[in-house]
Protein backbone atom coordinates (compact mmCIF):
# COMPACT_ATOMS: atom_id res chain seq x y z
CA UNK A 1 0.00 0.00 0.00
CA UNK A 2 1.20 3.88 -0.57
CA UNK A 3 0.56 6.35 2.35
CA UNK A 4 0.92 10.45 1.13
CA UNK A 5 -0.01 12.16 4.03
CA UNK A 6 -2.44 10.48 5.98
CA UNK A 7 -3.97 9.51 3.08
CA UNK A 8 -3.69 5.81 2.13
CA UNK A 9 -4.19 5.24 -1.83
CA UNK A 10 -6.53 2.01 -2.69
CA UNK A 11 -5.37 -1.05 -4.24
CA UNK A 12 -2.03 0.36 -5.13
CA UNK A 13 -0.74 -1.58 -8.08
CA UNK A 14 2.65 -0.54 -8.87
CA UNK A 15 4.99 2.15 -8.35
CA UNK A 16 7.66 3.60 -11.00
CA UNK A 17 10.22 5.43 -9.80
CA UNK A 18 12.25 7.49 -12.17
CA UNK A 19 15.40 9.86 -10.20
CA UNK A 20 17.62 12.28 -12.29
CA UNK A 21 20.55 14.75 -11.66
CA UNK A 22 21.49 17.75 -13.11
CA UNK A 23 24.46 17.52 -14.61
CA UNK A 24 26.90 20.45 -15.64
CA UNK A 25 28.35 19.76 -18.99
CA UNK A 26 30.98 21.66 -20.94
CA UNK A 27 32.83 21.04 -23.60
CA UNK A 28 36.47 21.07 -23.41
CA UNK A 29 38.49 22.20 -27.66
CA UNK A 30 40.55 19.54 -28.48
CA UNK A 31 40.54 17.61 -25.00
CA UNK A 32 39.29 13.69 -25.28
CA UNK A 33 37.17 14.33 -22.30
CA UNK A 34 35.02 17.37 -21.34
CA UNK A 35 33.99 18.92 -18.38
CA UNK A 36 31.23 17.53 -16.15
CA UNK A 37 30.05 18.18 -12.42
CA UNK A 38 26.97 17.14 -10.91
CA UNK A 39 25.24 20.25 -10.14
CA UNK A 40 21.72 18.67 -7.98
CA UNK A 41 19.46 16.53 -7.72
CA UNK A 42 16.53 16.28 -10.26
CA UNK A 43 13.85 14.80 -7.55
CA UNK A 44 12.52 11.85 -7.98
CA UNK A 45 9.13 11.37 -9.91
CA UNK A 46 6.98 8.63 -9.27
CA UNK A 47 4.20 6.84 -11.04
CA UNK A 48 2.10 5.21 -8.33
CA UNK A 49 -1.24 2.83 -10.50
CA UNK A 50 -3.56 0.93 -8.88
CA UNK A 51 -7.34 0.81 -8.83
CA UNK A 52 -10.56 1.06 -7.22
CA UNK A 53 -12.37 -2.29 -6.78
CA UNK A 54 -16.15 -3.08 -6.65
CA UNK A 55 -17.08 0.83 -4.56
CA UNK A 56 -20.23 2.60 -5.25
CA UNK A 57 -18.78 5.28 -4.04
CA UNK A 58 -15.97 5.26 -6.73
CA UNK A 59 -16.43 9.48 -7.70
CA UNK A 60 -15.41 10.09 -3.68
CA UNK A 61 -12.42 7.87 -3.73
CA UNK A 62 -10.99 10.02 -7.05
CA UNK A 63 -12.31 13.44 -5.49
CA UNK A 64 -10.15 12.70 -1.86
CA UNK A 65 -7.34 12.13 -4.04
CA UNK A 66 -7.86 14.94 -6.53
CA UNK A 67 -7.90 17.59 -3.34
CA UNK A 68 -4.81 16.52 -2.28
CA UNK A 69 -3.45 18.22 -5.59
CA UNK A 70 -2.94 21.31 -3.16
CA UNK A 71 0.68 22.44 -4.31
CA UNK A 72 1.31 20.94 -0.57
CA UNK A 73 4.51 18.87 0.44
CA UNK A 74 3.33 15.54 2.32
CA UNK A 75 4.95 12.47 3.58
CA UNK A 76 5.52 9.83 0.61
CA UNK A 77 5.46 6.29 2.01
CA UNK A 78 5.51 3.34 -0.67
CA UNK A 79 5.94 1.18 2.33
CA UNK A 80 8.63 -1.47 0.14
CA UNK A 81 10.96 -0.72 2.90
CA UNK A 82 12.10 2.40 1.27
CA UNK A 83 12.72 5.52 3.09
CA UNK A 84 9.32 7.60 2.87
CA UNK A 85 10.10 10.81 1.26
CA UNK A 86 8.75 14.57 0.78
CA UNK A 87 6.60 15.04 -2.13
CA UNK A 88 3.71 16.95 -3.80
CA UNK A 89 1.14 14.86 -5.65
CA UNK A 90 0.65 16.35 -9.32
CA UNK A 91 -1.07 14.89 -12.63
CA UNK A 92 -4.04 12.12 -11.86
CA UNK A 93 -5.49 9.82 -14.70
CA UNK A 94 -8.53 8.00 -13.84
CA UNK A 95 -10.02 5.60 -16.49
CA UNK A 96 -12.79 3.08 -16.77
CA UNK A 97 -13.52 0.43 -19.10
CA UNK A 98 -16.23 -1.59 -20.45
CA UNK A 99 -14.21 -4.71 -19.34
CA UNK A 100 -14.16 -3.70 -15.64
CA UNK A 101 -17.26 -1.70 -15.25
CA UNK A 102 -17.43 1.92 -13.74
CA UNK A 103 -17.06 1.02 -10.25
CA UNK A 104 -14.06 -0.62 -10.62
CA UNK A 105 -11.91 2.40 -12.37
CA UNK A 106 -8.11 2.48 -12.96
CA UNK A 107 -5.82 5.34 -11.85
CA UNK A 108 -2.37 7.07 -12.31
CA UNK A 109 -1.26 9.64 -9.40
CA UNK A 110 1.85 11.59 -10.31
CA UNK A 111 4.09 12.62 -7.38
CA UNK A 112 7.14 14.98 -7.35
CA UNK A 113 9.62 15.25 -4.48
CA UNK A 114 10.20 18.36 -3.23
CA UNK A 115 12.45 19.62 -0.46
CA UNK B 1 -40.18 -84.15 -12.24
CA UNK B 2 -36.77 -85.82 -11.99
CA UNK B 3 -36.06 -89.30 -10.85
CA UNK B 4 -33.50 -88.19 -8.41
CA UNK B 5 -33.50 -85.31 -6.05
CA UNK B 6 -32.19 -81.46 -7.86
CA UNK B 7 -33.19 -78.38 -8.63
CA UNK B 8 -36.29 -77.90 -10.68
CA UNK B 9 -37.14 -74.78 -12.19
CA UNK B 10 -40.60 -72.99 -13.90
CA UNK B 11 -40.83 -69.77 -15.58
CA UNK B 12 -43.25 -67.41 -13.73
CA UNK B 13 -42.50 -63.94 -15.09
CA UNK B 14 -46.47 -63.55 -15.62
CA UNK B 15 -47.23 -64.11 -12.13
CA UNK B 16 -44.40 -62.14 -11.07
CA UNK B 17 -45.29 -59.28 -13.18
CA UNK B 18 -48.93 -59.74 -11.67
CA UNK B 19 -47.59 -59.51 -8.70
CA UNK B 20 -45.52 -56.45 -9.55
CA UNK B 21 -48.38 -54.52 -10.68
CA UNK B 22 -51.90 -55.42 -8.50
CA UNK B 23 -50.41 -57.13 -5.22
CA UNK B 24 -47.68 -55.18 -3.85
CA UNK B 25 -44.71 -57.48 -4.69
CA UNK B 26 -46.39 -60.62 -3.41
CA UNK B 27 -46.39 -63.76 -5.11
CA UNK B 28 -47.82 -66.88 -4.24
CA UNK B 29 -47.04 -70.17 -6.06
CA UNK B 30 -48.65 -73.74 -5.49
CA UNK B 31 -46.41 -76.55 -6.78
CA UNK B 32 -48.94 -79.46 -7.99
CA UNK B 33 -48.97 -83.03 -10.25
CA UNK B 34 -49.65 -81.95 -13.76
CA UNK B 35 -51.87 -85.51 -13.80
CA UNK B 36 -53.50 -85.72 -10.39
CA UNK B 37 -55.96 -88.58 -11.98
CA UNK B 38 -53.29 -90.76 -12.25
CA UNK B 39 -53.09 -94.50 -11.00
CA UNK B 40 -50.16 -94.93 -9.65
CA UNK B 41 -48.89 -92.48 -6.53
CA UNK B 42 -46.23 -89.67 -7.07
CA UNK B 43 -44.54 -88.09 -4.48
CA UNK B 44 -42.74 -84.22 -4.75
CA UNK B 45 -40.26 -83.14 -1.56
CA UNK B 46 -39.01 -79.90 -1.31
CA UNK B 47 -37.25 -77.97 1.02
CA UNK B 48 -39.28 -75.08 2.65
CA UNK B 49 -38.30 -71.41 3.05
CA UNK B 50 -37.70 -72.00 6.52
CA UNK B 51 -34.45 -74.97 5.90
CA UNK B 52 -32.27 -74.20 8.38
CA UNK B 53 -29.81 -77.03 7.84
CA UNK B 54 -28.65 -75.84 4.62
CA UNK B 55 -30.37 -72.23 3.98
CA UNK B 56 -29.05 -72.67 0.38
CA UNK B 57 -31.45 -75.30 -1.04
CA UNK B 58 -34.57 -72.83 0.19
CA UNK B 59 -36.79 -72.40 -2.86
CA UNK B 60 -35.48 -69.35 -4.87
CA UNK B 61 -37.36 -66.91 -6.89
CA UNK B 62 -34.72 -64.76 -9.65
CA UNK B 63 -36.16 -61.73 -10.62
CA UNK B 64 -34.24 -59.78 -13.62
CA UNK B 65 -35.42 -55.93 -13.63
CA UNK B 66 -34.87 -53.54 -16.18
CA UNK B 67 -34.70 -50.00 -15.65
CA UNK B 68 -36.62 -47.71 -17.82
CA UNK B 69 -36.88 -43.93 -18.02
CA UNK B 70 -40.12 -42.77 -18.60
CA UNK B 71 -40.72 -39.09 -19.69
CA UNK B 72 -44.54 -38.45 -19.93
CA UNK B 73 -46.33 -36.70 -22.67
CA UNK B 74 -49.78 -35.35 -21.84
CA UNK B 75 -51.76 -36.35 -25.12
CA UNK B 76 -53.99 -33.36 -26.43
CA UNK B 77 -56.13 -35.13 -28.44
CA UNK B 78 -54.69 -34.14 -31.80
CA UNK B 79 -51.65 -34.07 -33.83
CA UNK B 80 -47.80 -34.52 -32.64
CA UNK B 81 -46.76 -33.93 -29.22
CA UNK B 82 -43.64 -32.35 -28.03
CA UNK B 83 -41.75 -32.94 -24.52
CA UNK B 84 -40.63 -29.61 -23.77
CA UNK B 85 -37.79 -31.15 -21.56
CA UNK B 86 -35.62 -34.33 -20.58
CA UNK B 87 -32.86 -33.58 -17.95
CA UNK B 88 -30.21 -35.19 -17.06
CA UNK B 89 -28.18 -34.78 -13.89
CA UNK B 90 -24.67 -36.45 -13.59
CA UNK B 91 -22.69 -35.99 -9.90
CA UNK B 92 -19.02 -35.78 -9.46
CA UNK B 93 -17.80 -37.15 -6.17
CA UNK B 94 -14.45 -34.97 -5.42
CA UNK B 95 -11.79 -37.36 -4.79
CA UNK B 96 -9.86 -34.73 -2.98
CA UNK B 97 -6.76 -34.55 -5.35
CA UNK B 98 -6.76 -33.08 -9.31
CA UNK B 99 -9.55 -33.14 -11.58
CA UNK B 100 -12.55 -35.23 -11.64
CA UNK B 101 -14.45 -35.81 -14.49
CA UNK B 102 -17.86 -37.24 -15.46
CA UNK B 103 -18.07 -39.10 -18.67
CA UNK B 104 -21.79 -38.94 -19.86
CA UNK B 105 -23.51 -40.67 -22.84
CA UNK B 106 -26.74 -40.93 -23.91
CA UNK B 107 -27.92 -43.67 -26.34
CA UNK B 108 -30.67 -42.68 -29.04
CA UNK B 109 -32.57 -45.67 -30.46
CA UNK B 110 -33.82 -45.10 -33.64
CA UNK B 111 -36.58 -47.76 -34.99
CA UNK B 112 -36.11 -49.38 -38.26
CA UNK B 113 -38.26 -47.88 -41.03
CA UNK B 114 -36.83 -51.22 -42.76
CA UNK B 115 -34.67 -49.11 -45.66
CA UNK B 116 -32.60 -46.83 -45.94
CA UNK B 117 -30.85 -44.13 -43.25
CA UNK B 118 -33.00 -42.95 -40.66
CA UNK B 119 -32.12 -39.67 -38.44
CA UNK B 120 -32.67 -38.75 -34.84
CA UNK B 121 -32.89 -35.42 -34.72
CA UNK B 122 -31.91 -34.69 -30.39
CA UNK B 123 -32.04 -30.94 -29.47
CA UNK B 124 -31.05 -30.14 -26.12
CA UNK B 125 -31.31 -26.98 -23.68
CA UNK B 126 -28.22 -26.36 -21.77
CA UNK B 127 -28.97 -23.03 -19.20
CA UNK B 128 -26.26 -21.24 -17.87
CA UNK B 129 -26.43 -18.96 -14.76
CA UNK B 130 -24.50 -15.51 -15.56
CA UNK B 131 -23.18 -14.07 -12.55
CA UNK B 132 -23.87 -10.54 -13.82
CA UNK B 133 -27.03 -10.81 -13.63
CA UNK B 134 -30.43 -12.81 -15.08
CA UNK B 135 -29.81 -15.98 -16.31
CA UNK B 136 -28.83 -17.46 -20.20
CA UNK B 137 -30.15 -19.81 -22.57
CA UNK B 138 -27.53 -21.84 -25.36
CA UNK B 139 -29.53 -24.10 -27.18
CA UNK B 140 -27.58 -26.75 -28.81
CA UNK B 141 -28.95 -28.03 -32.27
CA UNK B 142 -27.33 -31.66 -33.26
CA UNK B 143 -28.62 -34.02 -36.30
CA UNK B 144 -27.47 -37.48 -35.91
CA UNK B 145 -27.88 -40.10 -38.77
CA UNK B 146 -28.09 -43.89 -38.31
CA UNK B 147 -26.88 -46.20 -40.64
CA UNK B 148 -29.37 -48.75 -41.41
CA UNK B 149 -28.04 -52.05 -40.38
CA UNK B 150 -31.17 -53.76 -42.56
CA UNK B 151 -32.92 -55.50 -39.38
CA UNK B 152 -33.46 -54.70 -35.55
CA UNK B 153 -32.65 -51.47 -34.05
CA UNK B 154 -29.72 -49.16 -34.46
CA UNK B 155 -28.16 -46.53 -32.40
CA UNK B 156 -25.31 -44.01 -32.63
CA UNK B 157 -23.70 -42.11 -29.86
CA UNK B 158 -21.99 -38.56 -29.85
CA UNK B 159 -19.71 -37.16 -27.31
CA UNK B 160 -19.28 -32.88 -27.32
CA UNK B 161 -16.97 -30.55 -25.52
CA UNK B 162 -18.87 -27.03 -25.41
CA UNK B 163 -16.73 -24.45 -23.69
CA UNK B 164 -18.48 -21.24 -22.73
CA UNK B 165 -16.91 -17.71 -22.80
CA UNK B 166 -18.39 -15.28 -20.39
CA UNK B 167 -18.88 -12.10 -21.75
CA UNK B 168 -22.04 -11.03 -20.63
CA UNK B 169 -20.86 -8.35 -17.36
CA UNK B 170 -19.32 -6.38 -20.79
CA UNK B 171 -21.97 -6.77 -22.14
CA UNK B 172 -24.31 -5.94 -19.90
CA UNK B 173 -21.80 -2.46 -18.54
CA UNK B 174 -22.14 -1.73 -22.11
CA UNK B 175 -25.74 -0.94 -22.15
CA UNK B 176 -25.82 0.52 -18.53
CA UNK B 177 -23.01 3.30 -19.51
CA UNK B 178 -24.58 3.43 -23.49
CA UNK B 179 -26.94 6.36 -23.03
CA UNK B 180 -25.08 7.70 -20.03
CA UNK B 181 -22.32 9.38 -21.33
CA UNK B 182 -23.39 13.21 -22.95
CA UNK B 183 -22.59 15.84 -24.45
CA UNK B 184 -25.18 18.14 -23.90
CA UNK B 185 -28.15 16.33 -24.52
CA UNK B 186 -26.22 13.76 -27.43
CA UNK B 187 -25.93 10.71 -26.07
CA UNK B 188 -22.23 8.55 -27.03
CA UNK B 189 -23.04 5.37 -28.61
CA UNK B 190 -21.16 2.29 -27.44
CA UNK B 191 -18.74 3.82 -25.26
CA UNK B 192 -15.82 1.30 -24.43
CA UNK B 193 -13.49 3.43 -22.42
CA UNK B 194 -13.42 6.68 -20.56
CA UNK B 195 -9.87 8.46 -19.12
CA UNK B 196 -9.88 11.82 -17.62
CA UNK B 197 -6.56 13.76 -16.94
CA UNK B 198 -6.63 16.17 -14.40
CA UNK B 199 -2.87 17.21 -15.04
CA UNK B 200 -0.85 19.46 -12.85
CA UNK B 201 1.54 21.50 -14.24
CA UNK B 202 4.76 21.55 -11.93
CA UNK B 203 8.01 23.48 -11.77
CA UNK B 204 10.89 22.66 -10.46
CA UNK B 205 13.77 25.43 -9.16
CA UNK B 206 16.64 23.56 -8.88
CA UNK B 207 18.72 24.22 -5.78
CA UNK B 208 23.09 23.52 -6.01
CA UNK B 209 24.64 21.60 -4.10
CA UNK B 210 22.50 18.46 -4.24
CA UNK B 211 19.78 19.29 -2.61
CA UNK B 212 16.44 18.86 -3.55
CA UNK B 213 14.54 20.99 -5.91
CA UNK B 214 11.46 23.26 -4.73
CA UNK B 215 9.26 22.16 -6.57
CA UNK B 216 5.95 24.29 -6.98
CA UNK B 217 2.41 23.57 -8.64
CA UNK B 218 1.94 26.22 -10.86
CA UNK B 219 -1.20 25.12 -12.16
CA UNK B 220 -4.02 23.46 -13.65
CA UNK B 221 -5.01 23.72 -17.83
CA UNK B 222 -8.18 21.82 -16.66
CA UNK B 223 -8.98 17.91 -16.86
CA UNK B 224 -8.82 16.27 -20.64
CA UNK B 225 -11.35 13.57 -21.72
CA UNK B 226 -10.44 10.86 -23.94
CA UNK B 227 -13.33 8.58 -25.01
CA UNK B 228 -13.24 5.64 -27.51
CA UNK B 229 -16.26 3.61 -28.26
CA UNK B 230 -17.96 2.23 -31.69
CA UNK B 231 -20.92 3.17 -33.70
CA UNK B 232 -22.37 1.12 -37.01
CA UNK B 233 -24.49 4.31 -37.50
CA UNK B 234 -23.12 7.53 -39.83
CA UNK B 235 -25.80 9.14 -38.96
CA UNK B 236 -24.49 9.18 -34.67
CA UNK B 237 -21.24 9.72 -36.49
CA UNK B 238 -21.84 13.01 -37.75
CA UNK B 239 -23.90 14.18 -34.85
CA UNK B 240 -20.99 13.83 -32.73
CA UNK B 241 -18.85 15.47 -34.94
CA UNK B 242 -21.16 18.58 -35.83
CA UNK B 243 -20.23 19.22 -32.07
CA UNK B 244 -16.84 19.58 -32.64
CA UNK B 245 -18.09 23.19 -33.37
CA UNK B 246 -16.10 25.26 -30.86
CA UNK B 247 -18.95 25.70 -28.84
CA UNK B 248 -18.68 24.77 -25.34
CA UNK B 249 -20.63 22.24 -23.81
CA UNK B 250 -21.54 20.24 -21.23
CA UNK B 251 -20.48 16.62 -20.61
CA UNK B 252 -21.90 14.62 -18.09
CA UNK B 253 -19.62 11.13 -17.39
CA UNK B 254 -21.96 8.19 -16.32
CA UNK B 255 -20.82 8.38 -12.56
CA UNK B 256 -23.17 12.11 -12.95
CA UNK B 257 -19.98 14.29 -12.38
CA UNK B 258 -20.37 17.18 -15.12
CA UNK B 259 -18.51 19.56 -16.36
CA UNK B 260 -18.07 22.75 -19.25
CA UNK B 261 -15.84 21.08 -22.42
CA UNK B 262 -14.64 22.13 -25.68
CA UNK B 263 -14.28 19.12 -28.36
CA UNK B 264 -11.03 19.69 -29.60
CA UNK B 265 -10.42 16.11 -31.66
CA UNK B 266 -12.91 13.46 -33.16
CA UNK B 267 -12.23 10.89 -35.38
CA UNK B 268 -13.20 7.72 -36.30
CA UNK B 269 -12.00 4.87 -38.75
CA UNK B 270 -13.16 5.00 -42.32
CA UNK B 271 -11.62 1.51 -43.57
CA UNK B 272 -14.23 -0.23 -45.67
CA UNK B 273 -14.31 -3.20 -44.00
CA UNK B 274 -15.12 -1.62 -40.54
CA UNK B 275 -18.18 0.19 -41.48
CA UNK B 276 -20.20 -2.08 -39.25
CA UNK B 277 -18.51 -0.98 -36.44
CA UNK B 278 -16.66 1.68 -36.57
CA UNK B 279 -14.36 3.05 -33.85
CA UNK B 280 -14.28 6.66 -32.91
CA UNK B 281 -12.18 8.61 -30.21
CA UNK B 282 -12.93 11.76 -28.62
CA UNK B 283 -11.12 14.48 -26.80
CA UNK B 284 -12.22 16.72 -24.64
CA UNK B 285 -10.59 19.96 -22.97
CA UNK B 286 -12.31 21.22 -19.65
CA UNK B 287 -13.11 25.17 -19.96
CA UNK B 288 -14.73 27.26 -17.74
Amino acid sequence: MVVFGEYRLPHALQATVQDSRIIHDRLIPSASVGHRTDETAGGRIIMVSGEIRDDPDYVLRLEEMRVKADDTARTLDLEDGSAAINAKLGTIVASWTVEDGLERPTYAATFYETS
Amino acid sequence: MPASYGWVAWTVTAQVQYAVDNVARVAHFLVKDAGETGSSPKTGWFYSKDYATTPSLRPKLYVDWSAITYVNVSDSGAGTETVAQARLVDTVTDSGVGTDEVAMQAQIPASDSGSGSDAVTPTANVSSAETGGGAETVSAYVPLTVTDAGAGSEYATRTWTIVFHETGIGVEFAWRIKGSTLIDSTALPHVLSIQVTDEAQMSGKKIQGGALPLRTLVGKPGRVVEIQGWSDSQSELDAMDALADGTTRTFIHPSGDSFAVLITAFDYDRAADKYTRRDYRLTLKETR
